[in-house]
Formats: C-alpha cells, structure tokens, sequence
C-alpha cells in the first residue's frame, strides 16, 4: 500500500514536472541581432558570387558548387537564430503568434508543392535541394510571425492610453 | 467570450503597463485581450482573477452560455 502510494506521488511529481517546467528553450534575445548579421553576411556572399559572373540560377540547382551550398548554410544559420532567439517580452501572446506563423509557414509550402506537383507547368519548380526548403520554411515563419507582431502592435497603438 | 478586465483595471486606477508588470506579459497582450483578440491561457486567467479578487466567472464570460 505505502509502495502504491510513493509511486503515485512520484509519478505525480514527473507529470507536473513535465507539465509545467518543460518548456521551449530560446535563444537570448542578443541572438537575433547576431542572425540578422550572418544573414547579411550570406547575402553580401551572394551577391559577390553573381557579380563574378554566376549566373542566378545556379544557387537553386543540384549540382551546385560546394561554395553555393556554403551560403545558403550560413543563411540557414542566421535564419535559426533570428527565429529562435527571444523575443523582449516572451509571454503567451507571443508563443500564439509564434504557432500562428508556423502554421502559416507550413500551410504555405504544402500548398505550392500540391500545386506545382499537380499542375506542373514545369518541374523545375519542384526540383531544388532540400537545404533551400528549409531556408524557405524558416524565412517565411520569420516574415510571418514579424508581419503579426507589426500588426498587433499597429492595433495596439490606437488605443494605448485608454 | 467577453471580459471585464479593462472595467475592473479602471476601477482600480491602473494602467495597461502596470498590469501588464504584475502580470509578468507584456502591454500588447493586456491589450489584445481587453480588445478581445486574445484568449488568454487558463493560468493567466487564473492570475488576474486572483489579481482582481474575482473569480474567473465574473472576469470572463461566455457570450453565448452565461448571458441572461
């Protein structure tokens, strides 16, 4: 019986444990600016490539150069942690829109791929290395859950002082 | 769903800011559910109602249920 009784309390304890103490682990806020900084550094890459004659289209091809890879990992790093820092005030509201831009994000992707698959007007559209997905996934969560925060913000400043 | 927080923040002279402080959220997210754009989660619920010394019933009422 008292066996019963401490593993209840135990098993209690490891769910309240899970329930309340477990939550996502962000970056520090410093973090973004920090992104926001190799994603210049990326793009100054990049635009440095084209002008030494690389035409536009090699940076979504498959057999790219090994330096064209280079650059949109560094752009997917700057991106992670624009995205995943902090943000001043990291309450609900900001976890909700957070969700919302995710949702959006993949919502997005899914209905181009369905589109451009089914329609195929060209399937170049659909043939690009993955590591471009992922920048695309990640640049559009982070317009996504900006274009929300502007907008409350925008609400907000209506009625600041009522 | 409709709220009295704004009504029982005004009661009580205080501004978005400084319930936002006691609350531990921003003023954006006083804002979004005074204006009625944001649920807030039951644990903030919870607070405010223990922050304004009513119970959630009285805070937070469901327009379709709970209005005679």
């Amino acid at each position: 019986m008292l066996i019963c009784k401490v593993n209840f309390t135990f098993v209690k304890s490891l769910y309240s444990f899970n329930m309340f103490k477990s939550r996502i682990v962000f970056l520090p806020f410093v973090f973004r600016f920090i992104g926001l900084a190799i994603v210049l550094i990326a793009l100054a890459m990049a635009i440095l490539k084209l002008t030494n004659g690389t035409p536009f289209g090699t940076f979504f091809r498959f057999d790219a150069d090994i330096r064209v890879y280079a650059i949109h990992a560094i752009l997917i790093l700057g991106f992670f942690m624009i995205a995943f820092s902090k943000d001043h005030i990291e309450d609900e509201l900001v976890q909700h829109f957070r969700t919302k831009a995710v949702f959006f994000s993949i919502m997005l992707h899914a209905v181009f791929f369905f589109v451009f698959t089914f329609t195929s007007i060209t399937l170049q559209w659909i043939n690009f290395p993955a590591i471009i997905l992922m920048n695309s996934i990640i640049f559009v969560y982070i317009l996504a859950f900006y274009i929300l925060k502007i907008r409350e913000n925008y609400r907000n400043s209506n009625n600041r002082y009522e | 769903m409709i709220n009295y927080i704004r009504e029982e923040r005004k009661i009580r002279k205080l501004s978005q800011e400084e319930l936002a402080k006691a609350m531990n959220v921003s003023r954006q997210t006083i804002n979004a559910i005074e204006a009625g754009r944001y649920l807030p989660s039951l644990p903030l619920a919870f607070k405010l109602s223990q922050y304004f010394e009513k119970t959630v019933n009285e805070l937070f009422v469901n327009e379709v249920f709970d209005v005679e």
